[in-house]
């Protein structure tokens, strides 16, 4: 399968067309790319051996072995799709097949067979070099998130020349803003902080903090572990995309407008030709840069039906049924709250979403800990 | 959090538990089969915050005291009866137990356990190393001097045990209130009357303390100590991975254990600093130090990604064993069911059943001497030796 | 295919079993989450929680200010064992405030 520069595997397989990357755990239900954030674990398989790796933010490399999940045959004619059309209704395992006792024997056999989605590996994977490593580091400011709230914090604080580390799980800086061309102040302030132009601040890529424990805030930085004490936390991660709900939401071709616009702008990939809008209207923005690319949009509005097999064909706006093959979903986002809450922060539902309480400067229940959101992405 | 509780429909029980736990509620579905149905269960939250919610899965019998291998062997019996006696999976697994040790001292004692646990219908037996990497494909036995195994012991989901209960429990009349908290217990000659709660007092002829951690705070209402400590344990979870490890793999020598669950997560723990406390937050160091385990013993996991981490408190007495049975300096009315020390939900079943004999004046079918709160000060404590996670 | 709405995609839990389980009396956020797997799974409720949560607020009538939170615990995203299990780099103790470049491994 050819590959360009910066694709990931999502972005390359949807460029050839493989939409359908993996069946789900228990139906079997064919699925796909949606956020392209990693975060909606739609989109897992297995490369080289290794299971449950998520397309969507893997780098594809020439050489790499792609398999799916979770298949009896394809991702595209998973024989096991038939389990979905029996439990039309759904399934409760919970009180299946309970008596005789010779009937939840087998049922038990059968759960465990099913059970899981990639598979161990079977050989210990080579080390390559000295392996990974586990440091241990202490800044003055911390700042979480490398999107246009984390650069202005970093920037913000930058002039008193103490020591300045801002992490962003992504390769490039700018967060939502690195695939979106509109968002011309944002990209300018992630090349400089990309550049070292701001004293003492030192920006890392492809480093993810995923957990706060106490006083340490713990990193994953390629393989390495790294360990962070500061005097000043910021967190600024964004927000996670909505997830839709109409029936069928879960079909491949149904993406947030973020995931769209991370494959149009980021990768050069069209995320459909004919691409129906959910929820609120489509940026103008987005609209020109598909039309540029040779796709449309269709219709927009409340979808509350997508249909299709194995991917979207048709989606239902009110009375009538619009032919698509993708659906972009434009729906406020929530705020990642998890680091805020490891740290002890006190949450509150504002506008129906959960979210940190701040006061001012961002200043959250936990003395040194800040939040930096924007506005609605 | 606000609006769940409601007052109990009654004033006045036969008896009442406090904890809705695998040990309350198996003790309450057994005082209901007896035909004591006024039977009220309490728990100052949601059934599955406790314990029963946070552990590991485990049901073994590879105990080293004859009490305990009396409660485990019938409790196991009892698991596999669960799904058609209530309706409800608790997908019980019997993959065995795999014990793995590094000392020839540790060796000679797991010879002994396996050796006692023959003895005792419990079909154990030492194994060779070659035979463990059989039994666990990609085990490194390196630096391990021995083995044993048990073929019969077994993991179970822990929620649906609670759930199966409690709705086989309600069909028999017995009532579930969640979200009330005890806070406080009335006395009189000896007796318990009445239990104070946050949505009103009940009445009672008898009350259960089978609430876990907890249970010391309940005892302490009612002017009886109990030598218990919460001890925090942390555990953590895997993806989901295609089945691949039967056993329940255990390293006696650091107290790790991994095993599958029927989701195909893999589940585990360790020994390490169990912290007296119930604050369940969550470390780095176990991470890092379950993570440096499991390179050890499984390399081939190394790709393989933790999703999740919490915690929860064993509820510990001096010797590891239960106390169970009414106690002389409490209460005559009051009876005890606490201190499980990390294997409360797998002898439950049969916990369950001795606590409703006692409460229904039967003789409980299995000597609760060595479980008597007394044993403590009449120096007649033996500890149990295969105290794991 | 069959028609469903999915709540929680990890899992294939879908709206209707939401519906059903808070009717069976899973009121609380905790008691759904281990009935019906919903937040459990490889994305830990990133997708779905939220959506959840309000769900369940209205299904049980509730002001969502009354909810009980799901717990997000470490890590954020899957870690591999192999990178938790991360040998130490630097035996020495560590310096005192060193500025990023310093202490940066290989």
């Amino acid at each position: 399968m050819p590959v360009r520069p910066g694709d990931t595997l999502g972005s390359a397989l949807h460029r050839a067309g493989v939409l359908v990357l993996s069946r789900s755990m228990k139906y079997h239900r064919p699925r796909g790319l949606y956020c392209c954030t990693g975060s909606c674990a739609s989109c897992f398989v297995d490369v080289d051996g290794v299971p449950n790796v998520p397309a969507c933010t893997t780098a594809a490399a020439p050489g790499m072995e792609v398999r799916s999940q979770n298949t009896l045959g394809s991702a595209r004619r998973d024989l096991l799709g038939v389990v979905d059309k029996v439990y039309r209704r759904g399934f409760d395992p919970h009180g299946a097949f309970t008596r005789p006792r010779i009937v939840n024997t087998m049922f038990l056999k059968a759960v465990r067979f099913m059970s899981g989605v990639g598979e161990a590996p079977e050989e210990t994977m080579a080390v390559e070099g000295a392996g990974p490593q586990r440091l241990q580091l202490h800044v003055h400011h911390l700042v979480v998130g490398g999107g246009r709230k984390g650069l202005l914090a970093a920037k913000r604080h930058a002039h008193r020349g103490l020591a300045t580390l801002l992490v962003d799980e992504a390769p490039r800086l700018g967060g939502s803003a690195a695939s979106d061309p509109a968002e011309r102040d944002t990209l300018e302030l992630a090349a400089a902080a990309e550049a070292g132009a701001w004293p003492a601040v030192e920006a890392w890529t492809g480093t993810l903090a995923f957990g706060v424990y106490g006083d340490v805030v713990a990193l994953r930085r390629g393989d390495d572990l790294w360990e962070v004490r500061a005097d000043r936390i910021t967190l600024a991660p964004g927000r996670h995309d909505a997830w839709p709900l109409f029936v069928n939401n879960d079909l491949p071709g149904v993406l947030s407008l973020r995931g769209a616009r991370r494959l149009l702008h980021g990768h050069g990939v069209l995320p459909g030709r004919a691409v129906v809008g959910h929820g609120d209207p489509l940026p103008a923005s987005f609209v020109e840069a598909l039309e540029a690319a040779g796709g449309r949009v269709v219709g927009q509005g409340e979808v509350t039906e997508a249909a299709g097999s194995p991917v979207v064909e048709r989606a239902r706006l009110g009375e009538a049924w619009v032919r698509c093959d993708a659906i972009v979903c434009n729906l406020p986002g929530t705020p990642r709250v998890e680091l805020f809450q490891q740290a002890g922060c006190r949450l509150g539902f504002e506008g129906g979403v959960l979210a940190p309480a701040t006061g001012k400067d961002g200043a959250t229940s936990v003395e040194g800990m800040h939040a930096a959101f924007g506005g609605p992405p | 959090m606000t609006g769940l509780g409601r007052p109990p429909r009654r004033g006045h029980y036969h008896a009442v538990v406090v904890g809705g736990g695998a040990v309350g509620l198996s003790i309450a579905y057994q005082l209901a089969k007896r035909g004591i149905t006024d039977v009220l269960v309490l728990d100052k939250d949601s059934l599955v915050k406790g314990a029963t919610g946070r552990n590991g899965g485990g049901v073994r019998a590879q105990w080293t005291t004859e009490e305990n291998i009396l409660l485990a062997k019938r409790s196991l019996a009892a698991f596999r009866r669960f799904a058609s006696e209530t309706g409800h999976n608790i997908f019980l697994r019997q993959g065995g137990y795999l014990f793995l040790t590094r000392s020839e001292e540790q060796l000679a004692r797991l010879r002994e356990a396996a050796a006692f646990q023959s003895r005792h219908g419990v079909r154990t037996r030492l194994i060779g190393l070659p035979e463990a990497e059989r039994l666990v494909p990609g085990l490194d036995t390196t630096g391990c001097v021995g083995a044993s195994f048990n073929p019969d012991d077994a993991v179970v989901f822990p929620w649906p045990l609670v759930w199966g209960w409690k709705a086989a429990a309600e069909r028999l009349g017995v009532e579930v209130a969640t979200h009330v908290a005890v806070t406080g217990l009335r006395t009189s000659g000896g007796r318990v009357t009445h239990l104070e709660t946050d949505q009103g007092a009940v009445a009672c002829e008898w009350l259960v303390n089978a609430c876990g951690a907890w249970s010391r705070q309940v005892a302490a209402m009612a002017g009886l100590r109990l030598p218990n400590k919460p001890e925090r344990h942390e555990i953590l979870v895997s993806e989901p991975l295609k089945p691949f490890l039967d056993p329940m793999l255990v390293d006696l020598s650091t107290g790790y254990y991994i095993n599958q669950d029927m989701r195909g997560e893999l589940v585990g723990g360790m020994g390490g600093d169990h912290r007296e406390t119930m604050d369940w937050s969550s470390s780095l160091e176990f991470l890092r130090a379950f993570a440096k385990q499991t390179m050890r013993l499984l390399p081939r996991l190394g790709p393989v990604k933790v999703l999740r981490q919490w915690a929860g408190s064993y509820d510990v007495t001096p010797d590891a064993k239960p106390v169970l049975g009414i106690a002389e300096a409490g209460p005559a009315n009051m009876v005890q069911a606490s201190g499980f020390s990390g294997h409360g939900m797998m002898i439950s079943p049969m916990v369950g059943t001795l606590m409703a004999q006692l409460v229904a004046g039967q003789r409980p079918e299995v000597d609760l001497r060595a479980f008597a709160l007394e044993r403590f000060e009449r120096g007649e404590a033996k500890r149990e030796g295969m105290v794991i996670g | 295919m069959s028609r469903k709405t999915l709540l929680c995609r990890c899992e294939d839990i879908t709206v209707d079993d939401c519906e059903t389980a808070v009717a069976d009396g899973y009121a609380c956020f905790e008691d759904l989450k281990r009935f019906l797997g919903v937040g459990t799974g490889p994305c830990q409720g990133k997708a779905c929680v939220q959506t959840a949560m309000r769900m369940l607020a209205d299904l049980r009538e509730i002001p969502l200010d009354d909810m009980d939170v799901m717990t997000f615990r470490p890590p954020v995203r899957p870690i591999p064992f192999a990178v938790l299990a991360a040998a130490d780099a630097d035996p020495r103790p560590e310096p005192e405030r060193p500025g990023p470049t310093e202490g940066v491994g290989p």
